[in-house]
């Protein structure tokens, strides 16, 4: 084991120390009294010639008892994440008919320039889930194109999108991950986002965490919740301080209906399930409802819908049969 | 259909709940752990108390709700001090930021207003920084007082990090031994 002196030990009181030295030096510390002395010494001196104390100590069960709290208040965050998991028993029963889908409609497609393999991958009509070399998961928009190399090996990880992708990024310091869409670059630590590519803009939601776009000349930082759009002739930033979750639904399945139509319902719920939905009167596309979904299974939410709205419902395949005779 | 359904989310619920506590335990237990350094080293970046607080706890916010980490991550410990040393990295990155439109930036100078110490003690510090020699005073100063890196030190005065690092070694060594008594 190393041998720590007052070199390290300064080092370390002035900021200067990376994460693995100074995670190293605090196990040391940690090991014995005679090394905590020796260290508090040191800290002593470094605080003592300016003519302060060292850092008062803080109370470790209040710092705990206030992570909780806020973890508490932040519930519901945590609870789409958690459901996410669970939900993946669900999403097992839909993956036999999702998986036809993949087979239709999706299309990979390997090359090779230089010494670097890439994957691209097209969607069609349907949403494309696909996990990239370093575990971060894309959710693929309609008529998306996505290219990444086969394996991460440089300094950062780069994809190349177009249209439409949900992204779930592995947090990796040490190497960014950056989506280019069009002139613009979406550089981003590890975090959730929404990239919406239009004609003449590209607009980016930021579902949890921090992502920095930029164009070369210029950048913005979008934060959770927030929506940074670029519009691709004029080159200007725009941020605005919310976004629809429903816009993102088709990825994240989480859908926040208030007095909506049926017919803006369906829109929304098509592109999420991979389904077709056909009614047997056009009136019922008129109907109203207000309800939220964070994630629930395809049968569940036809339930709540059939049942809010007194239709009968039927699937078959791909496709949901609504039926009534109009609402009120 | 619909009792069947509501019946399968109100296990989902409990099943989450469950989880949900295990991995406050678990989250827990590295916090106590590794609450204290963590909180010393991003002191030593921030040179802030509350800053420093703030860093560990968003660490240990962000950990409680992406749990999957706990699984992914071969050391959590490792995982901890980066996230931490990126949290600062972000905070100093934004202090400059501010600083650069509010221009009375404070660094911690030699005796501030909340000095503790009597007068006595004060001179003796003094006269312990004096006895420093020259290049290795001028380079502690500058960290200790001024803030600077190393590296910015280094450059500065045209010497090698590593002879920064060396001073520095010195004049701590220097002036542990000269106010051991008095520093308590």
């Amino acid at each position: 084991m190393k041998q720590y002196d007052d070199l390290d030990f300064v080092k370390y009181l002035a900021g200067e120390a990376s994460p693995q030295e100074a995670m190293e030096l605090e196990n040391w510390i940690a090991q014995s009294d005679a090394n905590r002395q020796a260290f508090d010494e040191a800290a002593r001196t470094w605080s003592g010639v300016s003519g302060r104390k060292v850092y008062p100590s803080v109370s470790l069960e209040e710092t705990w008892q206030q992570i909780t709290d806020n973890a508490m208040h932040r519930k519901n965050r945590a609870r789409r994440r958690t459901i996410g998991y669970i939900s993946l028993l669900a999403a097992a029963c839909l993956l036999a008919i999702v998986t036809v889908f993949y087979m239709k409609k999706d299309h990979i497609k390997k090359d090779t320039i230089g010494a670097v393999q890439y994957v691209t991958r097209e969607t069609g009509e349907k949403i494309v889930r696909d996990s990239l070399p370093d575990g971060s998961v894309v959710i693929l928009g309609q008529a998306a194109t996505i290219r990444y190399p086969l394996h991460f090996e440089g300094n950062d990880r780069p994809v190349i999108l177009s249209k439409e992708g949900w992204f779930d990024v592995v947090a990796d310091p040490a190497k960014p991950f950056i989506v280019s869409i069009g002139a613009l670059q979406i550089k981003v630590i590890g975090t959730t986002f929404n990239v919406l590519e239009t004609n003449s803009q590209v607009e980016v939601s930021v579902t949890s965490g921090v992502v920095r776009i930029g164009d070369g000349h210029d950048s913005l930082t979008v934060r959770t919740g927030q929506k940074g759009i670029y519009h691709a002739v004029s080159r200007q930033f725009e941020l605005q301080s919310g976004f629809d979750p429903n816009t993102i639904g088709y990825a994240t399945r989480i859908f926040s209906f208030t007095d909506n139509s049926l017919q803006e319902i369906t829109v929304l719920l098509a592109k999420a399930y991979n389904i077709r939905f056909v009614l047997n009167d056009p009136r019922l596309g008129q109907c109203r409802m207000s309800s939220s979904f964070e994630n629930k299974p395809l049968d569940y939410v036809l339930e709540v819908i059939a049942a809010t709205l007194g239709l009968e419902y039927q699937l078959k395949n791909d496709t949901v049969y609504l039926n009534g005779s109009g609402c009120n | 259909m619909l009792p069947l359904f509501i019946a399968v989310d109100s296990i989902c619920n409990y099943v989450m709940t469950m989880i949900k506590e295990k991995n406050m335990d678990v989250v827990g237990k590295h916090f106590h752990l590794h609450f204290e350094g963590l909180q010393r080293y991003a002191f030593t970046l921030l040179k802030n108390n509350d800053e420093a607080k703030d860093a560990v706890q968003s660490v240990f916010m962000r950990l409680l709700e992406n749990p999957h980490r706990l699984d992914k991550e071969r050391s959590i410990q490792a995982y901890l001090y980066q996230s931490v040393y990126h949290h600062c990295l972000n905070v100093l990155r934004h202090r400059k930021v501010r600083d650069a439109y509010e221009q009375n930036t404070v660094f911690p100078t030699a005796f501030q207003e909340d000095t503790i110490y009597s007068s006595e003690v004060k001179k003796q510090i003094e006269e312990a920084l004096d006895s420093l020699p020259p290049q290795c005073r001028t380079i502690f100063y500058k960290s200790r007082f001024d803030g600077m890196k190393y590296a910015a030190i280094a450059r500065e005065m045209n010497l090698s990090v590593k002879t920064v690092e060396a001073q520095m070694g010195k004049a701590l060594k220097i002036l542990r031994v000269k106010l051991k008594s008095i520093l308590l």
